[in-house]
C-alpha cells in the first residue's frame, strides 16, 4: 500500500511537470494555431540558465527566476524574430521552421555550455523527506514540484476565465479578426501569450533539472509527451491538458512500477524484466492508441477545427 | 504576409497548401529526373577516378535516404498528411534486417526462424513489416487531422525508438555491430562499395518509376485529390480514409526498405534510425529538395549530406548551420531547390 501511495505521488509529480510543459504549448496552439517543436528547446533554455546561475550562486531560488525569466526572454526573441513570421504558413513550413530552431538551440547550448551534461541540485531546504503518512517518509522536493504544478494550473485557469487578457484569449480562438476590431492589440495579445508559455516550459525545464542530467537536447522528450497529452486531452484546452498530463504522469509510474511484477507471475523474471519494461516505456502511447480509437479529437477537445 | 488581425479564424486544414503544387509529374519534373539520375549514376565512378573514393558510401546514403525522403515526398507532397514520424519505419526496416542479420551471426534463432543476412530476404521482409507497421500507425494517425497528425505520427516515432532501446539483445541503445556479415543479394556479393552502390542505385530508379507512375494512375490522383480538397472527394464517394491509409502504407513500406538497405549499407543497427530527429531531417530534405517531386527528396538528401561532408572539417557544429540554412529556405525559397530550379513553371490549382 506504501509503495502504492509513493508511486502514485511520484505519477502525480511528473504529471504536473509535464502539465507546465503542455499548458503553455496548448494555449499557444489554441489561440494562434501554431505548432511549436521548439517549445521542448524553452525547456531546455531554463535548465542550462538555471545549472549555469545555480553553479555560480548556489543560489536554488535566484536560479529557478534565471531559468524562468532566460526561457521567458527566449521564447519573446523567438516569437518576435520568427514565430509571427508563420502564424499565416502552413502547418507544415511551421514544423520546419521550429525543427530548425531546435537544431539551432541544440548546437547553441553545446557551444555555450560545453558537452559536459551540468546538473541542478535541489534546495537545501527542500532536500530532505517528510512524512506523508506514519511510516512514509516522502522527498519534500517532489511534494513541491506538485504544489507547483498546482499553483500554475490555478493561475492559468484564473488567467484565462476570469481576467481581461483571458477573455481575449478566449475570443482569440474563435473570433480573431473580431477582437481586432474591438481595438485589442492581437500581435501584443499573441507575444505575451508565447512568453507565459515559454516561461512555464522554463520553470518545468527548472524543476525536473535535478532528476536528469543537464545536456543538449534534455527538452525534447518532455515536448513529445506534451504532444501526447495534447492528443489525449484535446487541443487548446487546459482541461484536456490538466487531465491528459495527469492520466499519462501515473500511466507511465504505474506501469514502471507494476508490470514487470504482473509479467513475472507469467513468464520467467529475466523475460518479465525485460518486457515489463518495454511495455511500460509504451504505456502512455498506449493511452494515446485508446483515445484516438475512442475520442480522436482528444477527451476535452474544444470545437472540431 | 498578412496581419495576425485579418486572418480568418478557422482556417480549413484538410491539406497542405503551397505554391509549388505538383500536380503529377510534369515533363520538366521528368526531365530533371532523367538527368539526375543519370548524374548520380556515373557519380560513383568520377569520385573514384579523382581519387575520393571514400566519398562512394556517401553517395549510397544518398541514394538510400534519397529513396526514404522521396517516399515521404509521395504522401507529404502529393497526400497532403505531413508526417513527422517516417523514422519509426526507417527503424523498423532496420531492425527487421538488422535482427535476421544478428541471429544468422550468432546461429540463434528469432521467434523459431533462423536468421540471414541474404538481402534478398530481409530486404522484402523489412518491406512487408513497414506496410503493416504503416497500417497500424497510419489507422490510428489518420483517424484525426492537420496538426494533430503530425504530433501524433511523432509520438508513434517516439514509442518505437523506445521499444528498440529497450531491446537489450541487440545492444539496447548502443546498439550492435554487424560487420561480419556478408552483403550478400541473391549470388552477387556487394561487399564491394561501387557494387553495392550499384544495387541501391537500382532500387531506388526502379521506386522513382513506380512512384511517378503511381501519383498519375487513377489512385494516385484520387490521393492528389483528398490533399486539395477531401470533403469534396469524399462527396464524389471515395472513401478517402482508405485512399491515404493506402498511400501512407505504401510510404511506410518503402521507408523500411530504405532502412533495410541503410543498414546492410551501416552494418550497425542502433536505435538512432528511429530517433525523432531523423523524421525531421527526412522532411528537410524533402522541402530542401522541393515538395511534391518525387526527385526531390533525393536531390535534398544529396544537399544534406553534401553539406554534412563539406563542413565536418570545418565545424563540429554542422547543424547549427543546417538549421540556419533551412530558416532560410522556410522563409526565403520555399519552393526547394526543383521549385527554383524549373522556376515559373509550376502549375496552378
Amino acid at each position: 500500500m506504501n509503495l502504492f501511495i509513493e508511486q502514485t505521488l511520484n505519477g502525480l509529480q511528473l504529471g504536473f511537470t509535464l502539465l507546465m510543459v503542455s499548458a503553455g504549448l496548448t494555449l499557444i496552439f489554441g489561440i494562434m494555431n501554431i505548432i511549436n517543436l521548439a517549445h521542448g528547446s524553452l525547456f531546455m533554455v531554463g535548465a542550462f540558465v538555471a545549472a549555469d546561475v545555480g553553479g555560480r550562486t548556489g543560489n536554488y531560488l535566484l536560479a529557478l527566476l534565471a531559468g524562468i525569466a532566460g526561457a521567458a526572454v527566449a521564447g519573446l526573441i523567438v516569437e518576435l524574430g520568427l514565430i509571427r513570421r508563420l502564424y499565416h504558413r502552413d502547418h507544415l513550413y511551421q514544423v520546419l521552421a521550429t525543427f530548425a530552431l531546435v537544431l539551432i538551440a541544440n548546437q547553441a547550448v553545446q557551444m555555450i555550455w560545453g558537452l559536459t551534461p551540468r546538473s541542478v541540485s535541489a534546495p537545501a531546504f527542500l532536500d530532505r523527506t517528510v512524512p506523508v503518512l506514519p511510516g512514509l517518509p516522502y522527498p519534500a522536493y517532489r511534494l513541491a514540484i506538485t504544489a507547483v504544478g498546482i499553483a500554475v494550473i490555478v493561475f492559468l485557469h484564473l488567467l484565462v476565465e476570469r481576467t481581461r487578457v483571458g477573455m481575449w484569449i478566449r475570443a482569440g480562438r474563435t473570433h480573431r479578426e473580431l477582437l481586432g476590431a474591438f481595438g485589442v492589440n492581437v500581435r501584443l495579445l499573441y507575444t505575451l501569450v508565447f512568453a507565459v508559455g515559454a516561461g512555464l516550459a522554463g520553470l518545468a525545464g527548472v524543476v525536473a533539472a535535478p532528476f536528469l542530467s543537464v545536456e543538449s537536447g534534455i527538452g525534447d522528450h518532455f515536448l513529445i509527451l506534451s504532444f501526447v497529452v495534447i492528443v489525449v486531452g484535446g487541443i487548446g484546452s487546459l482541461k484536456g491538458a490538466l487531465y491528459g498530463s495527469l492520466m499519462l504522469g501515473l500511466a507511465d509510474t504505474w506501469a514502471r512500477t507494476y508490470l514487470p511484477d504482473l509479467f513475472g507471475r507469467f513468464v520467467d523474471p529475466s523475460t518479465a524484466a525485460t518486457a515489463g519494461a518495454s511495455v511500460a516505456s509504451a504505456s502512455i502511447y498506449l493511452v494515446m492508441v485508446v483515445v484516438l480509437v475512442v475520442k480522436p479529437n482528444g477527451l476535452f477537445g474544444l470545437a472540431d477545427e | 504576409m498578412s496581419d495576425p488581425q485579418t486572418a480568418p479564424a478557422s482556417r480549413e486544414r484538410t491539406g497542405i497548401r503551397l505554391g509549388l503544387w505538383a500536380r503529377g509529374p510534369s515533363r520538366w519534373h521528368i526531365a530533371l529526373t532523367v538527368v539526375f539520375l543519370a548524374l548520380l549514376s556515373v557519380a560513383p565512378l568520377w569520385v573514384e577516378a579523382s581519387g575520393r573514393g571514400y566519398l562512394v558510401t556517401v553517395l549510397t546514403r544518398v541514394v538510400i535516404f534519397g529513396l526514404a525522403a522521396m517516399s515521404l515526398d509521395f504522401v507529404m507532397g502529393y497526400g497532403g498528411m505531413v508526417s513527422l514520424g517516417h523514422a519509426t519505419f526507417l527503424g523498423a526496416g532496420a531492425y527487421t534486417a538488422g535482427a535476421l542479420t544478428y541471429h544468422s551471426l550468432d546461429g540463434s534463432r528469432l521467434l523459431g526462424i533462423p536468421g540471414t543476412d541474404q538481402a534478398l530476404v530481409t530486404w522484402p521482409l523489412a518491406t512487408v513489416v513497414g506496410a503493416l507497421l504503416g497500417l497500424v500507425i497510419g489507422g490510428l494517425s489518420l483517424r484525426t487531422k492537420g496538426v494533430y497528425f503530425i504530433m501524433a505520427t511523432l509520438a508513434f516515432n517516439q514509442m518505437i525508438y523506445f521499444l528498440f532501446n529497450a531491446l537489450e539483445i541487440y545492444g539496447g541503445d548502443d546498439g550492435v555491430g554487424l560487420f561480419a556479415a556478408s552483403r550478400a543479394i541473391g549470388p552477387l556479393d556487394a561487399s564491394d562499395d561501387i557494387v553495392f552502390f550499384y544495387v541501391c542505385f537500382a532500387v531506388l530508379v526502379v521506386f522513382t518509376v513506380i512512384l511517378n507512375l503511381v501519383v498519375r494512375a487513377p489512385f494516385g490522383r484520387v490521393v492528389r485529390g483528398c490533399r486539395s480538397n477531401m470533403a469534396r472527394m469524399a462527396a464524389l464517394g471515395y472513401q478517402t480514409y482508405r485512399y491515404r491509409l493506402a498511400a501512407f502504407a505504401l510510404s511506410a513500406a518503402i521507408t523500411s526498405l530504405a532502412g533495410a538497405m541503410a543498414v546492410t549499407e551501416s552494418q550497425f543497427l542502433s536505435p538512432s534510425f528511429a530517433e525523432w530527429t531523423e523524421s525531421g531531417e527526412l522532411l528537410i530534405m524533402v522541402i530542401v529538395g522541393g515538395l511534391g517531386s518525387l526527385i526531390g527528396g533525393v536531390i535534398g538528401a544529396g544537399a544534406l549530406f553534401l553539406l554534412e561532408e563539406l563542413s565536418i572539417d570545418i565545424t563540429d557544429n554542422w547543424q547549427f548551420f543546417v538549421g540556419i540554412g533551412l530558416l532560410a529556405i522556410v522563409l526565403g525559397a520555399p519552393r526547394g531547390l526543383t521549385g527554383t530550379l524549373l522556376g515559373g513553371r509550376r502549375s496552378h490549382d
